[in-house]
């Protein structure tokens, strides 16, 4: 008979989870255990744990040291907000629980560099939330590999996610960045180099095998008033050299709902000696034109103005964009996750790698707010 | 499509205003142009993303070199723009160019797509023709001059 994977839930309501913890529980090889959270949480979080609980039909355990207690738990899913991240992943490595993890991995290199030790320590699993289960990250993969393209040269590569009402922001001046960041999540807004920008830092490391060693940056704000309330960006440029010379470019951030047929520019541009291939998220697709009624913005939530989360957006009834429809549907990730815990190895994506994301990201950071270029390794305390 | 098509379209569509204010462009252009010619191309196209943005230039940062075949360049606009233009030198079915520009209000698509020759109505700037040059030696952000 085959194991059972159990899964605890760190963090509810309102956080990735919402997803993270459907796709579980689509899994025959997974029970959900409980949702969980450090007991020190406000009311409102206690009350968005407990309702995601409840959609599951499985306890809410307030404490996450009894929850760590439990022996029926294999694989923590922490989604805890960045600032309280790191804590918690390392406590679960203590614990001795494999680890699915929300992206990026925390914020500060110090915390990264505490959490591969940790994970290496306790001889845990563990992976970072990405495209790389992705049939179109899988394609890429195939191209360089097979060397369809020749050498490789370089790599262009965009996320922008197709949602929020745009067009709020004040425009006219460059952004001002602040270096080390203090906020990267808030109810109204996240810092975007960092929440989209990460998806394709990881991709092109995973994709190369080789590491950053230079990284330029600049934040913008260009859409949301939300995002230039609370001093964050909606937008990101990364310009990067890796081992090699090879060069990367990266774009990233939330560009408003109307944009885009789909979910957002998604893609890669692959530079080789021989070819240069796009590899689209959105391709290959079949386009549907009908006469329904035209797809239109949700109404906006008070809790949730940018869209990020499921039930938030449930409530407001956000209907499914359905003109593209890309041929192959997205992969299942967390299954992905147990598949590699099935056959007893690490994830292409493990805490080691999410590390190497983000001391880039942090040197992006860095790079944004002193104009400069920055050269990685960045140094250690 | 042509490039004076597709310049011509892009134009149109700015003036609507349906992007609202144009806030980012992502130009991919591959052209076989002799390593001699690259840093005037890109110049050229730098001038046709300027006239985009419809800002002054700040600073330009360049990646990669025209030897290689391969040149990124990285530009930042006065009033909060920027652009991301990659020039690939090798062409091996053809010419070709792949445009993203992102208005506050809107996003204008054009998928990679063999073009005819990449026509420029005068040519660049010496000024402008100057700083990519510097940008490509330096690898470091430049300012304007």
């Amino acid at each position: 008979m085959s194991k059972t994977f159990g899964i605890l839930l760190m963090s509810g309501n309102h956080t990735h989870q919402e997803s993270y913890a459907a796709a579980f529980a689509a899994d025959k090889r997974c029970r959900l255990i409980a949702v969980t959270d450090e007991p020190t949480v406000d009311k409102r979080r206690r009350t968005l744990n407990e309702r995601l609980a409840k959609t599951h039909g499985i306890p809410y355990i307030a404490d996450l040291a009894e929850a760590l207690k439990r022996k029926d738990v294999d694989v923590v899913s922490v989604c805890a907000p960045p600032e309280r991240r790191a804590r918690i992943i390392i406590r679960c490595a203590q614990a001795g629980k494999h680890l699915y993890l929300d992206k990026s991995l925390c914020p500060a290199l110090e915390e990264a560099d505490a959490i591969v030790a940790a994970v290496e320590r306790a001889k845990v699993k563990s992976y970072m939330f990405s495209f790389v289960s992705q049939p179109w990250a899988r394609q890429a993969k195939e191209l360089l590999e097979k060397k369809r393209i020749g050498e490789l040269v370089a790599i262009h590569a965009d996320t922008l996610f197709a949602k929020g009402r745009t067009g709020s922001a004040r425009l006219g001046a460059r952004r001002k960045e602040e270096f080390p960041p203090r906020r990267h999540q808030l109810v109204e807004a996240k810092r975007e180099m960092d929440n989209t920008g990460v998806y394709p830092l990881t991709l092109i490391r995973w994709l190369t095998g080789r590491r950053f060693q230079t990284i330029y940056a600049i934040t913008g704000n260009n859409f949301f008033a939300e995002h230039q309330k609370h001093n964050v960006e909606d937008f990101g440029l990364i310009a990067a050299t890796l081992e090699g010379g090879l060069v990367a470019t990266v774009s990233s951030g939330r560009y408003g709902w109307m944009t885009h047929p789909g979910f957002g520019q998604n893609r890669l541009v692959l530079v080789g000696t021989e070819e240069t291939v796009i590899v689209d998220a959105h391709r290959p697709r079949v386009e549907v034109y009908t006469d329904e009624t035209p797809w239109s913005p949700p109404s906006v939530h008070p809790e949730d103005p940018m869209a990020f989360w499921n039930t938030t957006q449930e409530e407001v009834h956000t209907r499914p964009k359905r003109t593209w429809l890309p041929l192959h549907p997205p992969a299942n990730d967390s299954s992905y996750f147990i598949d590699q815990l099935v056959a007893g190895r690490d994830s292409e994506l493990p805490a080691a790698e999410a590390a190497i994301t983000t001391e880039a990201l942090v040197a992006a950071y860095k790079s944004a707010a002193t104009g400069e270029v920055v050269r990685l390794p960045l140094p250690r305390k | 499509m042509s490039w004076p098509d597709l310049q011509r379209l892009v134009q149109t569509t700015l003036s609507s205003k349906r992007l609202g204010t144009p806030v980012f462009a992502r130009l991919l252009v591959q052209s076989a142009v002799s390593a001699k010619g690259g840093p005037a191309f890109l110049a050229q196209v730098v001038a046709v993303a300027n006239g985009w943005l419809g800002q002054p230039l700040q600073r330009m940062y360049a990646l990669g070199s025209v030897k290689r075949r391969h040149v990124a360049l990285t530009l930042e606009y006065e009033r909060g723009g920027n652009a991301q233009i990659t020039w690939v030198g090798t062409a091996p079915r053809g010419p070709a160019l792949d445009l993203l520009l992102v208005g506050n209000h809107g996003a204008l698509y054009h998928d990679l797509t063999p073009s005819s020759r990449f026509e420029f109505a005068a040519d660049p700037p010496n000024e402008l023709l100057a700083w990519v040059q510097r940008a490509l030696d330096s690898n470091r952000p430049e300012a304007a001059p």
